[in-house]
């Protein structure tokens, strides 16, 4: 009899053999009463090899030591979003408070201008919180508007919860109309075909908005004043800020705020301006015995400037004729700028005019610091934006740093590659929508922190409220990338659909004069997504948050 | 799908095995530390890809093997599994299978393990892999790269290089 192999027994003895192999082994096994037991042997071999491993493991048993937990992709994400939030932040408040500026090295991180979008809200929110009591009632009227504006959409878009949404809709109209002040409260309209007038003895308690001819106020007025008119003269005295849309416009009394003027011609005399002026007119005229406390913004043809500015005068014109006292700087863009006898500047002049010979400088005038002629230069802003080639390079880099936050956020949150935009009736809600939660979320956020349990609250929403504007405009950059590349589904290649969108976005606030528009738009749109997204993932019985809007 | 609590009883529970395997692979109490350590690292990073029908331990020794070869491959120290190697000649059939079995019911488990440690990398990567990471002939030969019946010759070999090892030592011992 030929007996089986070392080689069979070893490998059948540790369950190696299959098929045919095993069924050789078996049979002559039944037979062969020796290889049996070789077999057994081996069988006993491997089992006490086993329990050796096993007895060695065991005796040897140390400490667990610590196990120190990787940083996972998505922490290390998080943590730098986070940080250069918070970063971001400071570098925005501190722009806010000192009026410096990041440098031009930097700028490129923040994403797609969101200073343009974010400082005009923070300014904005501090300006309610100067100007005082005056303005309170607006911004609690406005809050619970667009309370209720929010809790209106959210109705809208509530199916399942129909009834639940209706009485709260109903609440907060009740909440609104009890709480909210009359707008006769908070602002008043007078209209008028010829002749409107405030007399002396009389005093308008909040903001008047006015149509008419000829505006002439005599009176006093507690709050801001908006005219649309022919012709406005103040005599008496205006509060808050002065604006106006007319052909002239002659202030005789004093103005607490700003003036903010659209008009043909602007005359101040034995005017006391407390804030700043900014002037969009042909002909300014601020006499001697004017005041100016603030800074004076002018874009006219003619500027005669005989008062006093006590800090900053920046003057587009081209006839600009100083003959009275500036405090500070002088920025002058024009033809000609006349330095007369009488003028008096504190800090330097700095004239940008295409022929240096504009400049007529009396031997009489003083000036406190230097002159500086900058000929054949345009206004920097103007310049800079489009003719350096810095611009086109930090929008590269801009995209870039997009494009990479992008990417990163759809690593971290894959169910944000579906969203898309249905119809157009679906884009024009997510834009209203977008448009409510843009104030409305800052302001109720504000109103809670009212409350010391609220500041906590406040605080994560205002971050979370933050890194939904950042992503905004990325988000519907992916939206409009996948729309262009007509490729709606989720196997879209999502970088191809961000860069493709990123680009457009960034060539479209770019733009010259709608630039600034469409960013806002762009802006509102991808907030809108967000909110939906949110609303319908906590709203879907918790299945995972899908985004056709 | 284990998450960030399961791994920490992994972690507990497997950590001496893992160590165990990785010693036994590595021959290095040193670099088997540094070995368990990425093992666990590479199952905590892969937790979302586990799938729960499957047993944990083939898994994470699995992952430790992989490990373990590589550095081993990376070290240039792995070997070539099929040269002939003059040394098993000399150990060839020293005593029948049942010798050894006799020298680990003396509870000399120990000297089983010293032997083991002595043994050709060639021989001991597929007895550790076989009767510690309990990985069948087919899973060894993925691992190792050769055929099946290579791994049943390997770990015979061996087996009867052990066999003589063992042997060898206790006869210092009683001498």
């Amino acid at each position: 009899m030929i007996h089986l192999t070392e080689l069979q027994l070893s490998m059948f003895s540790d369950n190696a053999l299959t098929g045919a192999e095993l069924a050789v082994v078996k049979n002559h096994m039944k037979q062969c009463s020796s290889c049996r037991e070789t077999a057994t042997s081996f069988q006993h071999e491997s089992l006490l090899i086993q329990n050796a491993f096993i007895q060695e493991y065991q005796q040897s048993i140390s400490p667990v030591p610590h196990f120190i937990q990787p940083v996972s992709f998505k922490e290390l994400s998080i943590s730098l979003m986070i940080l250069s939030l918070f970063l971001w932040a400071i570098i925005s408040f501190w722009q806010f408070l000192y009026q410096t500026f990041i440098p031009e090295m930097a700028s490129w991180f923040t994403n797609l201008h969101i200073t343009d979008s974010i400082t005009p809200t923070i300014q904005s929110v501090f300006y309610l919180v100067k100007e005082g009591s005056s303005m309170l009632s607006t911004v609690i009227t406005f809050a619970f508007f667009s309370m209720f504006m929010a809790c209106m959409a959210w109705f809208i878009m509530s199916r399942k919860n129909y009834r639940a949404g209706l009485s709260t809709s109903l609440a907060m109209l009740a909440t609104v109309s009890m709480v909210s002040p009359h707008p006769a409260e908070a602002m008043e309209l007078r209209r008028s075909q010829q002749m409107l007038t405030i007399s002396a003895d009389e005093i308008i308690d909040d903001t008047l908005v006015a149509f008419a001819d000829s505006i002439i106020v005599d009176g006093d007025i507690e709050g801001d004043l908006v005219t649309f008119a022919r012709r406005v003269i103040i005599n008496g005295e205006v509060k808050g800020n002065l604006v106006t849309f007319t052909q002239n416009l002659s202030v005789n009394g004093s103005i607490n705020g700003s003036i903010i003027t659209f008009a043909s011609e602007v005359d101040l005399t034995n005017a006391l301006i407390s804030g700043d002026l900014w002037s969009f007119t042909n002909t300014l005229k601020i006499d001697q015995n004017s005041t100016i406390e603030g800074n004076a913004t002018t874009f006219n043809n003619t500027s005669i400037v005989n008062g006093n500015i006590n800090r900053d005068l920046t003057s587009f014109a081209q006839s600009i004729e100083l003959n009275g006292r500036i405090g500070e700087d002088v920025e002058a863009y024009g033809q000609t700028l006349n330095l007369f006898d009488n003028t008096r500047v504190g800090g330097d002049i700095r004239f940008r005019t295409k022929d240096a010979s504009g400049l007529i400088q009396s031997d009489n005038a003083i000036i406190g610091g230097e002159v500086e002629i900058l000929e054949g230069m345009e206004p920097p802003q103007a310049r800079n934006r489009y003719h350096n080639p810095g611009f086109y390079f930090s929008q590269l880099l801009r995209f870039a740093s997009a494009l990479i936050m992008g990417l990163i956020l759809f690593q971290l949150f894959p169910a944000l590659k579906t969203l898309k935009i249905n119809s157009g009736i679906a884009g024009l809600k997510t834009v209203g929508i977008g448009l409510v939660a843009l104030p409305a979320i800052p302001i109720i956020l504000l109103f809670s922190a009212i409350t010391v349990i609220g500041l906590p609250v406040t605080f994560i929403g205002l971050l979370l409220y933050l890194i939904a504007i950042y992503f905004a405009k990325i988000l519907f950059a992916t939206v409009l990338g996948k729309l262009l590349l007509k490729k709606d589904d989720s196997s879209t290649s999502i970088f191809k659909a961000l860069a493709l969108g990123l680009a457009l976005v960034i060539i479209l606030t770019n733009l010259p004069a709608i630039g600034g528009i469409l960013s806002f738009i762009i802006l509102i749109t991808g907030l809108g997504l967000i909110v939906q997204l949110v609303y319908k993932h906590f709203n879907s019985d918790n299945r995972p948050a899908t985004a056709a809007i | 799908m284990l998450d960030k609590d399961d791994f920490n009883g992994l972690y507990r529970e497997f950590y001496p095995r893992v160590l165990g395997l990785c010693r036994r692979l590595l021959n290095s109490a040193a670099l088997a530390e540094e070995a368990c350590q990425e093992t666990f690292m590479r199952v905590y990073k892969n937790l979302n890809s586990y799938q729960t029908d499957r047993a944990v331990w083939p898994w994470i020794s699995s992952i430790a093997s992989n490990h373990c070869i590589d550095l081993l491959r990376k070290n240039k120290t792995i070997p070539d599994f099929d040269s002939s190697d003059p040394d098993t000649h000399e150990y060839s059939d020293p005593a029948q299978p049942g010798a050894l079995g006799d020298m680990i019911r003396s509870e000399d488990a120990q000297m089983v393990n010293d032997a083991i440690g002595q043994l050709p990398e060639k021989f001991r990567l597929p007895l550790v892999l076989a009767f510690f990471n309990d990985s069948s002939y087919d899973e060894i030969a993925t691992t190792l790269s050769i055929s099946r019946n290579h791994v049943g010759v390997l770990i015979l070999r061996g087996k009867k290089m052990l066999r003589a090892l063992v042997i060898e030592l206790s006869n210092e011992g009683t001498s």
